[in-house]
């Protein structure tokens, strides 16, 4: 009976059943993600100042964003300027934010995964280190503003003794310095997501085959040996992985870049390419510079298109497969030298 | 060699050294666990003390303004205009609540659609959504506020919810799960009891998922909660009864004539309440679910 | 449903009513039924509006178009919306309009849009697009041009039945600002907004001998006086008092006397006046005669009022009431400062902002729209009831004049002195005329973000900064920078 059954079963085609399910993705992707993703290349290549009624410009907008401007063409040199600042101030606080803090979270990760390392309270810490993560930006920036802030009466230069003007003391103008400004925010980005990295790390040494840390361990491979030899090798390609993505993720920073300043204008030490991006489509309500903000966009989305063709490149099979191999050598050579007995530097 | 004999030393002075290492790393640890508290102590700190406290002198020991604080929010017309901390939870909640069951109903649904059956444009969907994963919101934000204006779309709750439908990175974290731990023969057992395709997702997929689902909810959950972009991109009106809790809180912090620090902190305070309150309840699975997701946002 | 049920009970009620007022005659049909109890019109008004009204009354045969024919609104809504971006003014005025006309008890709603000026300009637009209730909103003179010269967020005043010589009585420079470039009357001011110095008293007697505002005047009476006071004061104070709040501030004076506008034809205008305000800034900003902390920033302006940081404010009318900033500076009843400050005309005269009430065209209750604006900017015995009530600077020179000839006002924060006796002289010397553009609040801030490098070291010379002011204010869309 269950043959028959099944072969009619087999006989049915459930094509049809895939496509219906995948369907509600693609019809509500299309609309609200992909629709506007052409928009915006649509947009890139038209005028800007109105709402309506574009011209068709070419690549004017990406040529006043990308190229040196002439002598005396201030808006030119306006935009240009602003880009290329912005775009700088995105790679520093980038760069700035992500060393300390994949080194920072790999340091963790190791402790944590220490098997030598007896630690009580173990979950206790990762869970006040992930907890940053999960406080919305505007909160953070608030909180930041009245640390750090310029005036006198912020935490930091009340500290100081700024607050009472007999003392005198100038306070620390932190958020209106260039340098003052990008440590600040790099700070606030480690603060709210290395414990995120540390956590994606432990995973990563977690997938490494425990019997390795056990042989190195009845080896007497120190710490540092074990790190250097195992633990590191192993753990390139979530390495790369983590650079790549937060590299993505670094390129569409915005929250705090955008709010971490006092009065109008948005702090321009700090502001983001993200942020030239929703400042050009807003700075004016009726004449909207829609051209330059979707064509900084679709610079953006080519960075990103790279950059996410690298993360495909390393996570790919073939480099799986290739990991797979290294770690059975690993085991191997570890299991060698296990009955060798020694280990030799 | 050398290392070696360290080694051959013996067991007590190995044993010493983990232990003085073990505290250094606790030492370490504590002074992390402070970086990470200080600041949001601080902030519960302030929002318990009077305006005139905060801006004579820091502490670190809570006062008893708490609720005078409050009293000025809810009394004093610089805040209750627009901030409304429970309307804000509420609206908060809809947005963020909605999301959730959307992306993690749809992409279930998705990554069942692509583990469970073949047909023909399966490879090129899949590639499809890989593709698109990365692509960041700010790229399309032009496209999405022009797209919002011609369909009248401004000020509502629907393009903040509905478009969670289509997450790419859920669907793909969903579609590995099912690989590694769905077993498809239950599908055809089901089949064989008679049972239609959409009823075995869900009455037998789902349950099976669960965990998967669960870290999904909670991710979507917090990262909705806290999207100030796209909410400021939609709500522009800013209409009193639509915001949600971020924008009354960087409404709050952008105010430039009140005088009252004390209620500026309890503001950002009544803020953070609601996702911390869920994340320490929620905290396990959300440490487990980063480490199973191994993607950032 | 309930909406419609509620419009088509009023329209029943305006029927009936209508039909009443026509039994009665003529003479009674300057009173809408809604204030017929609490007219408080006065009769030069009245008189106006009942002639225009009869000319009107000529073309349709139905009485009860008689105000339809006036205000050009239709009366469907149940709430008068005000949309600002700080309760400050607006609901203030509400408590006193309402208090005034008990039939409108509870009918008049403040809407808040934003947090700042800035956003609110953002937002306005948006808000109408989103077809949420809107009746009268309030402008900045900043940004005012932008709004007032769209008929698609602004309806002229005429709408609302009020002619151009309604306005006569007010100061001349608000009805030009409030006039778009077709020439029609679109946004009427409640205030005139003088500015001042205020200053601490027992510093002043401390540091400068000054005991009253007359003495006190003569230490900063110009510019080059006021610099030579700054530093007797920094000097004495052993160099903890500034003479000035901020460079937000200053500039608020400076920005006042510019000769020219901001643009000429859509083209961007530098004159000496820049370098001149520019290289005072510096000067200031160097020797500490002016604090380092920032106008607007609730964590450093208000405290340096209080803890002898600083002489004294560049503030103007606005700044001056209860729970204003000038409150906010001495920190609040019971404050160290309540009451210690004083005001005095300062260097030059000048005048800072200004808020405009403009009505939307989706405007859906005219008669009280057109009673709320008659009531703040053109009866001149509610302004007077206002001005004593709020402690505001009503744009009525003949009302202003009368406050202070009668010395009925008297300001707690000011320790009892009356600052409208102060302001009245600069008011009716403000001449805005042509001097404000659409592009104001953005060249502004480019300006002083260039001001503020310069000023700080960030750019080497004043050629550098006016170079990065350029490319700053090249970015506004349609302004010409050469």
């Amino acid at each position: 009976m269950a043959t028959t059954a099944q072969s009619r079963i087999k006989s049915v085609s459930y094509a049809k059943y895939g496509y219906i399910f995948i369907l509600p993705f693609f019809i509500v992707y299309s609309i609200f993600s992909l629709w506007p993703l052409i928009q915006t290349f649509i947009l890139a290549f038209h005028s800007n100042g109105a709402r309506t009624d574009l011209d068709f410009v070419g690549l004017e907008n990406f040529k006043t964003i990308l190229a040196t401007p002439a002598e005396n063409d201030f808006k030119a040199m306006g935009i240009h300027e602003t880009f290329w600042r912005y775009m700088k101030n995105t790679v520093i606080i980038w760069v700035g934010n992500f060393i300390p803090q994949i080194a920072l979270s790999l340091l963790l990760a190791v402790w944590f995964t220490d098997l030598r390392v007896k630690m009580p309270g173990k979950g206790f810490f990762k869970v006040v280190m992930y907890m940053p993560n999960i406080i919305t930006a505007a909160s953070v920036a608030g909180l930041f503003l009245s640390l750090f802030g310029d005036s006198s009466y912020s935490v930091i230069n009340m500290l100081r003794g700024c607050s009472d003007p007999a003392k005198n003391v100038e306070p620390l103008k932190i958020i209106s310095s260039v340098w003052g400004a990008r440590i600040l925010v790099m700070f606030i980005q480690v603060w709210m997501w290395f414990g995120n990295t540390m956590i994606m790390l432990m995973s990563g040494i977690q997938g490494i085959n425990e019997s390795l840390f056990e042989a190195a361990e009845i080896d007497g491979a120190n710490s540092r040996q074990t790190f250097w030899k195992i633990t590191f090798p192993l753990l390139k390609t979530i390495m790369v992985y983590t650079l790549l993505t937060s590299m993505i993720g670094g390129l569409q920073m915005f929250d705090i870049p955008f709010m971490l300043h006092t009065g109008n204008v948005i702090n321009e030490n700090i502001a983001t390419v993200a942020v030239f991006v929703y400042q050009m489509f807003h700075a004016n309500f009726a004449k909207p510079s829609f051209g330059y903000s979707a064509a900084a966009s679709v610079i953006l989305f080519i960075i990103t298109s790279i950059l996410g063709a690298l993360v495909f490149w390393v996570q790919r099979d073939k480099d799986a497969m290739e990991k797979a191999k290294k770690r059975r050598q690993a085991i191997k050579e570890a299991k060698r030298r296990a009955k060798g007995g020694g280990f030799t530097i | 060699m050398s290392k070696r004999i360290t080694y051959d030393d013996g067991k007590g002075g190995y044993q010493t050294k983990v232990l003085v290492k073990s505290a250094l790393i606790y030492l370490a640890l504590i002074a992390l666990t402070l970086m990470c508290l200080i600041p949001i102590w601080i902030l519960v700190v302030n929002a318990t003390r009077a305006h005139t406290d905060i801006i004579s002198k820091v502490s670190l020991i809570p006062s008893t303004h708490l609720f005078d604080n409050m009293r000025t929010l809810k009394e004093n017309k610089l805040y209750n205009t627009f901030f409304n901390p429970l309307r804000g939870m509420l609206n908060s909640l809809i947005i963020a609540g909605g999301c959730c069951a959307l992306t993690v109903f749809f992409s279930g649904l998705t990554a069942y659609g692509l583990v469970v059956y073949d047909f023909k444009l399966k490879g090129p969907a899949f590639v499809f959504i890989l593709a698109v994963m990365m692509v960041p919101t700010q790229v399309t934000a032009v496209g999405f506020m022009n797209l919002l204006i011609k369909m009248k779309l401004l000020d509502s709750y629907i393009p903040l919810i509905v478009p969670s439908i289509a997450a790419p990175a859920i669907v793909f974290f969903m579609r590995q799960y099912m690989l590694s731990s769905f077993p498809l023969d239950i599908i055809e057992a089901a089949r064989i009891d008679g049972s239609n395709e959409f009823r075995t997702f869900l009455t037998i997929s789902i349950p099976m998922m669960k965990p998967a689902f669960a870290v999904q909810a909670i991710f979507a959950f917090i990262q909705k909660w806290n999207d100030y972009y796209t909410q400021s991109i939609v709500l522009v009106s800013g209409k009193k009864n639509q915001l949600t809790m971020p924008m009354m809180v960087q409404k709050v912090i952008s105010i430039d004539r009140s005088p009252d620090s004390g209620a500026n902190y309890t503001a950002i305070f009544l803020s953070i309440i609601p996702v911390v309150v869920i994340y320490v309840v929620l905290s396990k699975f959300i440490i487990g679910g980063v480490a199973a997701g191994g993607v950032k946002e | 449903m309930n909406k419609l049920k509620k419009s088509l009970a009023l329209i029943a009620t305006l029927a009936i009513a209508s039909t009443a007022f026509y039994a009665c005659g003529d003479d009674s049909s300057t009173s809408t039924p809604a204030d017929s109890s609490s007219s408080e019109a006065s009769s030069e008004e009245s008189s106006e509006e009942s002639s225009e009204e009869a000319s009107s009354e000529e073309a349709s045969d139905e009485s009860s178009e008689e105000s339809a024919a006036d205000i050009k609104f239709e009366e469907t809504g149940d709430q008068l919306s005000i949309l600002c971006w700080t309760p400050d003014d607006v609901t203030k005025m509400i408590e006193n309009f309402e208090d005034k006309n008990p039939d409108y008890k509870g009918k008049c709603n403040y809407v808040n849009v934003g947090s700042k000026g800035q956003e609110a300009r953002e937002q306005y637009s948006n808000y109408f697009a989103g077809g949420e209730d809107a009746d009268l909103f309030v402008l900045e003179a900043d940004w005012i041009l932008e709004y007032i010269n769209n008929d698609e967020y602004t309806a002229p005043l005429s709408d609302l039945g009020f002619t151009d010589a309604d306005f006569s009585g007010c100061y001349p420079y608000t009805v030009s600002i409030g006039t778009d470039n077709k020439g029609v009357l679109k946004a009427a001011s409640w205030q005139a907004t003088p500015g001042a110095y205020v200053y601490r008293t027992d510093l002043a007697e401390e540091y400068l001998g000054a005991k009253t505002p007359e003495e006190m005047q003569t230490f900063v009476d110009s510019w080059d006086k006021f610099t030579e006071t700054a530093a007797t004061v920094l000097e004495k104070s052993g160099g903890k008092c500034a003479m000035a709040d901020t460079l937000g501030g200053m500039w608020q004076v400076w920005q006042y006397n510019r000769a020219n506008a901001w643009a000429k034809d859509d083209k961007l205008v530098i004159d000496d006046y820049c370098k001149e305000y520019a290289e005072l800034a510096k000067n200031y900003w160097d020797k500490g005669y002016v604090t380092k902390e920032s106008q607007w920033d609730d964590k450093g302006w208000y405290p340096i009022g209080q803890d002898g940081s600083t002489m004294g404010y560049f503030f103007c009318t606005w700044c001056l009431g209860e729970g204003s900033m000038l409150s906010n500076a001495e920190g609040g009843e019971g404050g160290a400062t309540y009451g210690k400050y004083n005001i005095t005309a300062g260097p030059s005269d000048w005048a800072w902002g200004g808020s405009w009430l403009a009505v939307s065209p989706n405007c859906d209750n005219g008669q009280l729209a057109h009673d709320f604006v008659k009531y703040f900017t053109v009866d001149e015995k509610s302004m007077e009831d206002y001005a004593l009530f709020k402690g505001e600077f009503v744009n009525n020179p003949t009302v202003m004049k009368k406050i202070v000839d009668d010395k009925s006002n008297s300001n707690k924060l000011l320790g009892g002195q009356d600052q409208f006796s102060v302001l009245y002289e600069s008011a009716s010397k403000i001449d805005m005329d042509g001097k404000i553009t659409a592009y104001d609040a953005q060249i502004k801030d480019a300006f002083n973000n260039a001001v503020t490098k310069y000023v700080k070291g960030e750019v080497a010379s004043y050629d550098d900064m006016i170079t990065e002011f350029k490319k700053n204010a090249a970015t506004i869309e349609g302004l010409t920078v050469e």
